[in-house]
């Protein structure tokens, strides 16, 4: 088999998978317009948007309080990178 | 090719333009999360994030690439933030993460794209994001655009992408 002939191969089986399924609607709408999915509006993708930025915020709270609760004396222990620079950005004022 | 002017008639507008773009490339992007979650319900909410992801970009698309560079581009971007988080706070060991029969079994069974699947999510982020894009037919300058990197980058992370791939696809026949 040559390699175009391979390659060619594994793109149709790529491209036969299918996953695609109503996606960015609240389960209500469809139930409402009796099992048809209604398209999606931008209220609710503001809100999914909304309640996204809120789950990181809660994370990030979260980590910057355990950070504060670090008492002197404590273990010793190398903060990481991430949690450097998202402690840094909570400091910042949160701007999300 | 779409303009900054098309994305930006309000939000009626902006929905219907998401709208068809979800159902140009949705099945692609489908995909894309597919190669990057390990179960069904990783794989739609990666896909959701990616489309809300899309939704918030797009009024920043300039149109200075095509529409299908666009959103492959925000579909990885979105893919690697949500590994990064994954591993923050969801670690699993590596051994444990193919449950399922190995990648020759499937394809045995006639399996081929689940296979192929299972194979794709094996390989290295680096081959991994080249290999998907070119899988769903994009040729190197466009996944190059897609990932910030030189065509002749592409090349090579193809070529042993396209080498771990067969190795993964063979290794147990």
């Amino acid at each position: 088999m040559t390699a175009d002939a391979e390659l060619d191969g594994w793109r149709e089986a790529w491209q036969a998978q299918s996953f695609v399924k109503p996606a960015l609607q609240p389960m209500s709408m469809g139930r409402e317009a009796g099992g048809e999915m209604a398209r999606p509006h931008a209220e609710f993708l503001d809100r999914a948007i909304r309640r996204m930025r809120f789950r990181f915020w809660k994370r990030s709270e979260r980590v910057f309080l355990d950070d504060l609760r670090r008492q002197p004396g404590d273990e010793d222990v190398q903060m990481q990178g991430w949690r450097k620079r998202r402690r840094k950005k909570i400091k910042g004022g949160l701007n999300l | 090719m779409a303009t900054r002017e098309d994305y930006s008639g309000g939000k009626e507008a902006a929905a219907e333009d998401f709208e068809r773009i979800l159902a140009e490339h949705g099945a692609a992007i489908a995909r894309v999360a597919a190669s990057y979650a390990r179960t069904a319900g990783d794989r739609d909410d990666l896909y959701q994030e990616i489309a809300v992801a899309l939704w918030q970009a797009l009024p920043s698309f300039r149109g200075e690439c095509s529409e299908r560079t666009f959103v492959f581009r925000v579909a990885h971007n979105r893919a690697i933030s949500y590994l990064a988080r994954r591993r923050i706070h969801d670690p699993l060991p590596e051994n444990e993460r193919d449950r399922g029969p190995d990648p020759e079994t499937e394809y045995l069974r006639g399996q081929r794209s689940e296979a192929l699947l299972r194979a794709v999510r094996r390989l290295p982020i680096a081959y991994r994001q080249v290999v998907t894009l070119v899988l769903e037919g994009l040729e190197y300058a466009e996944a190059a655009e897609v990932l910030g990197i030189s065509e002749n980058n592409v090349g090579v992370r193809m070529n042993r992408g396209r080498q771990m791939l067969r190795k993964l696809l063979e290794e147990h026949r």
